[in-house]
């Protein structure tokens, strides 16, 4: 699933995040006699929201305050980081690139794949518009939401079936409008994720899908970062969520319907709804994140540090970053999640 | 006059007044100098909060930063257009239409439904709560209904800024209509006026300086909500700007908008402002 | 009293009262009075004997609690067979001297072309021929009066009815404006009632007074003024022993009203 995904609010969420800022200072763990962990997770459905609903975490750290705070989307977390508000976050591969490129610069880690988006987003075109093929989408209206990892594949998409973005007409629009104007035919077609991914579809034509560009070399990924000073000060507290995470990550595959029951409960949907939303995801435990595609090992590092340098040159084409560091830099920040695990 | 005596009977009122405006425009010119003083205290402020760094860059950009942004969005020539592929002036033109139809549109609603509200209590009594249950909403509460009615071009937007901006003229119409000096009406009807004349002839232009403060409160209400109606396909505005610019974490860029807003805001009163005395210049002396 | 001609003004029996929290207030009446074309009619009386009240029936703002008013043989109502001029001249201040009197000529369906002629005439017989472009607030308390009786004048009405127009103005002022609606109002054929409780400006003004009593204002004196209205300056006229006369069996009806 997204995770950059905002709502229509996220920039009245700027508000209290800039307030949260102000007190983060001084409220930063390990202060005081119960030390604190602040965790900022989003509304989708994930694997994390079994450790949250469980309690997990809690439970394993019976001498910690664990706070869970929503956010609408990574730019906000990537907010509340700078603030240092947020200790440990739920956030997507896009906004991660842009914090670990300056003029951001969070000095966090990258401790975990969560999952990789899979045909919980796809572009889709409208039966009636004719559309059956990306190079058919030249001048025609085309929706996402931007800044949205949707935004980042269609983008890809585009580039890799040989089409200029600049011949497309690019909508930025919400999901639930992407569906108001997919059914008043305003829009030719959408790179939309699901629940509305699915309206669309009973009347569209799937051109491509996150699956597949991850499989061409454009995945798109939900991580877990940690604020370094926290991760040197606090390994115990890491290594606890890394096994509550790896454990729920295993139910996803094992036993689906106990962690879509505990992600409908967290968001509010249907355990149907939820259960396809988690199947229509990649998840990779712990040994399979170490493969050479993601993390790899520090002898021979994986292929992920690329895949965020995609991500950012992505972005510095879109004028959003400063510059694109080199490859080393994206390699320092990712922490393979064996090595802290200890298994 | 009251206690004027007969040698200073039949001086013309008005003498006085031009007199006591006269001495104004010093202090006038004063807090002219005082507010651009408050300014530029606050900009040093500013920046002097900027430099010391309590804050990273990010989240408190300087006033020289934005300043920087203001030139870098201005340039078309700068291999992005401007910002995301508008200049600021395009996108402060683009944004500035928007209000502009939907302010149009929401005074004439208010106007003409204020007027039948001030003149027909029943009408009133209808739809004084439909009106006070509009204003209440939140603008981005009812977008999203706007967007599947009429889609996601200027239609929605326009209509939103519209449904903002008609309730306070609409109310400002009424009780202004409700208050007109019955004496004016009076006076008509014995000139022998007829419902018609004395509605266009004396409670309009008796109303209007009310229904122009009206249209003020509506004017800013349609500016204010104009980020919230660019949220949908609206990224060639200036509150588009504002908006990817925070999704982003270019603080920088949101400040920029937001003091483009704030000032071009307070030019449009300004303006309004002026209409005001041009138009009732009698407003405060009879 | 009897004419054939039909009377400007007719009240029979008319009786007129407010309604108030507690109760039905009499204010005038019953009261029997007609005005013939030509009359200039004073109605002189104490604070509170429905002096006002009696011309807002003649002018049709208000309808009797009982009895008829007629005026010129109907209902009245406001329109531009009366004119009316009241205690504050109700000027619009978002018109022009010019443009008060323009749009009284609109409403009397003068055509457009004859509205700017007329105008200058109107203002030139008040004596404020240049101030038509001015604004209403810029001139004086007299002068605004005055073009409050012009304005009532434009569409020529056969009654002109005047609530204590002068009252609010100051002594100099208030004696050149009774001059001049003297003079301007001895067109054949029309007629005023002048509501005032100065008894030197009704006995200067009338060519007929009517005395009312305290409330409930009933006719307590309707005397003729057989005063000259014509080849007499205002000095000569005020200072005559007639003139006295007239204004001492006046105020003695006004005093015996309120004792």
């Amino acid at each position: 699933m997204s995770v950059t995904r905002r709502s229509v609010l996220s920039l009245l969420a700027l508000g209290p995040v800039l307030a949260a800022c102000g007190v983060g200072g001084s409220s930063s763990s390990g202060s005081g006699s119960q030390r604190v962990v602040r965790i900022a997770y989003q509304n989708f459905a994930d694997s994390t929201l079994l450790v949250k609903d469980q309690a997990t975490l809690e439970k394993a750290l019976p001498d910690h305050k664990i706070t869970w705070t929503s956010f609408d989307s990574g730019a906000s977390i990537n907010t509340a980081f700078l603030g240092g508000a947020i200790d440990l976050a739920v956030i997507g591969s896009s906004p991660t690139a842009q914090a670990l490129c300056p003029p951001l610069n969070i000095p966090y880690k990258v401790i975990e794949l969560l999952n990789v988006i899979g045909d919980s987003e796809a572009l889709v075109a409208r039966k009636a518009s004719g559309v059956t093929a990306i190079t058919d989408l030249v001048g025609r209206k085309v929706a996402a939401p931007f800044g949205s990892t949707s935004h980042y594949s269609l983008l890809a998409a585009l580039q890799q079936a040989g089409v200029d973005p600049g011949a497309v007409t690019l909508v930025d629009l919400e999901p639930q409008n992407i569906q108001a104007a997919w059914q008043r035919g305003d829009i030719d077609a959408a790179y939309v994720w699901t629940p509305v991914l699915s309206v669309l579809q009973q009347d569209g034509v799937t051109l491509t899908d996150s699956a597949k560009l991850a499989a061409a070399g454009k995945p798109t990924l939900t991580f877990t970062v940690a604020r370094t000073e926290f991760l040197d000060a606090n390994r115990d507290v890491v290594d606890k969520w890394l096994e509550a995470t790896n454990r729920a990550i295993g139910l996803v595959k094992t036993d689906p319907g106990v962690v879509a029951e505990a992600v409908s409960r967290q968001i509010g949907s249907s355990k149907e709804d939820a259960i396809a939303q988690l199947k229509q995801n990649i998840y990779l435990d712990h040994a399979e994140q170490r493969a050479p595609e993601y993390f790899g090992t520090k002898e021979s590092p994986g292929k992920l540090a690329d895949r965020l340098r995609d991500a950012a040159q992505f972005l510095h084409g879109q004028k959003k970053i400063e510059s694109v560091p080199e490859l080393e830099t994206f390699r320092a920040a990712l922490i393979a999640p064996g090595a802290v695990d200890g298994k | 006059m009251p206690q004027a005596l007969a040698e200073v009977s039949d001086k013309p009122q008005g003498t006085a007044r031009p007199a006591s405006r006269a001495p104004r425009s010093t202090p006038a010119a004063r807090t002219v100098l005082v507010r651009a003083a408050a300014v530029l205290v606050l900009l040093g402020v500013w920046q002097l909060l900027a430099l010391a760094g309590f804050w990273p860059p990010v989240i408190l950009p300087g006033p020289v930063q934005v300043w920087d942004q203001l030139l870098i969005t201005s340039d078309a020539a700068n291999g992005q257009g401007g910002y995301a592929g508008s200049t600021l002036l395009e996108r402060l033109g683009v944004s500035l239409r928007r209000v502009g139809y939907g302010s149009a549109y929401g005074i004439l609603i208010g106007v003409v439904l204020g007027l039948v509200m001030g003149l027909v209590p029943l009408v009133r009594a209808v739809t004084e709560p439909a009106v006070t249950f509009l204003r209440a909403l939140p603008p981005l509460a009812y977008l999203s209904l706007l967007v599947i009615w009429f889609g996601i071009d200027e239609e929605p937007k326009v209509y939103l800024l519209m449904i903002a901006a008609f309730p306070p003229v609409a109310v400002a119409t009424a009780t202004a209509v409700t208050g007109v000096n019955r004496q004016y009406v009076e006076a008509a009807q014995a000139l022998g006026a007829s419902r018609g004349h004395v509605i266009a002839s004396v409670i309009l232009p008796a109303s209007a300086p009310e229904i122009i403060t009206g249209v003020r409160l509506a004017v800013g209400i349609a500016y204010s909500s104009v980020v919230a109606a660019e949220t949908v396909n609206g990224a060639d505005g200036i509150g588009g700007m504002v908006l990817n610019a925070q999704r982003y974490n270019q603080t920088s860029v949101v400040i920029l908008g937001l003091f483009v807003i704030g000032i071009t805001g307070l030019l449009i009163d300004t303006a309004i402002v002026g209409v005001q005395r041009a138009l009732s210049p009698w407003r405060g002396l009879v | 009293m009897a004419s054939d001609a039909t009377a400007l003004a007719d009240l029979v029996d008319v009786e007129h009262g407010y309604r108030t929290k507690a109760g039905a207030v009499p204010a005038l009446g019953p009261i029997d009075l007609r005005v013939d074309p030509g009359e200039f009619l004073v109605v002189v009386g104490p604070s509170g004997s429905g002096k006002s009240t009696l011309l807002r029936l003649i002018a049709g703002f208000e309808r009797p609690t009982a009895g008829d008013v007629l005026r010129l043989g109907g209902t009245p109502v406001p329109g531009r067979d009366v004119g009316v001029v009241f205690q504050q001249p109700r000027l619009f201040p978002w018109q022009t001297v010019a443009g008060n009197i323009g749009a009284a000529l609109r409403w009397a369906d003068v055509p457009k072309p004859d509205r700017s002629r007329r105008t200058a005439e109107l203002l030139a017989a008040v004596g404020l021929a240049e101030l038509g472009p001015r604004r209403t607030w810029e001139i004086s308390g007299g002068q605004q009066q005055r073009v409050a009786i012009a304005r009532a004048l434009a569409a020529r009405p056969k009654l002109l009815l005047m609530d204590e127009p002068f009252a609010a103005l100051d002594a100099l002022t208030r004696e050149r404006l009774q001059e001049d609606v003297r003079s301007l109002t001895d067109d054949a054929g029309q007629g005023v009632v002048f509501v005032t409780h100065s008894v030197d400006e009704a006995v200067f003004l009338a060519s007929r007074i009517i005395v009312l009593t305290d409330r409930p204002g009933r006719i307590a004196l309707d005397v003729p003024i057989t005063l000259p209205r014509k080849g007499i300056s205002a000095d000569e006229l005020r200072g005559s022993p007639e003139y006295a006369a007239f204004r001492g069996e006046i105020a003695a009806a006004v005093r015996a009203t309120v004792s």
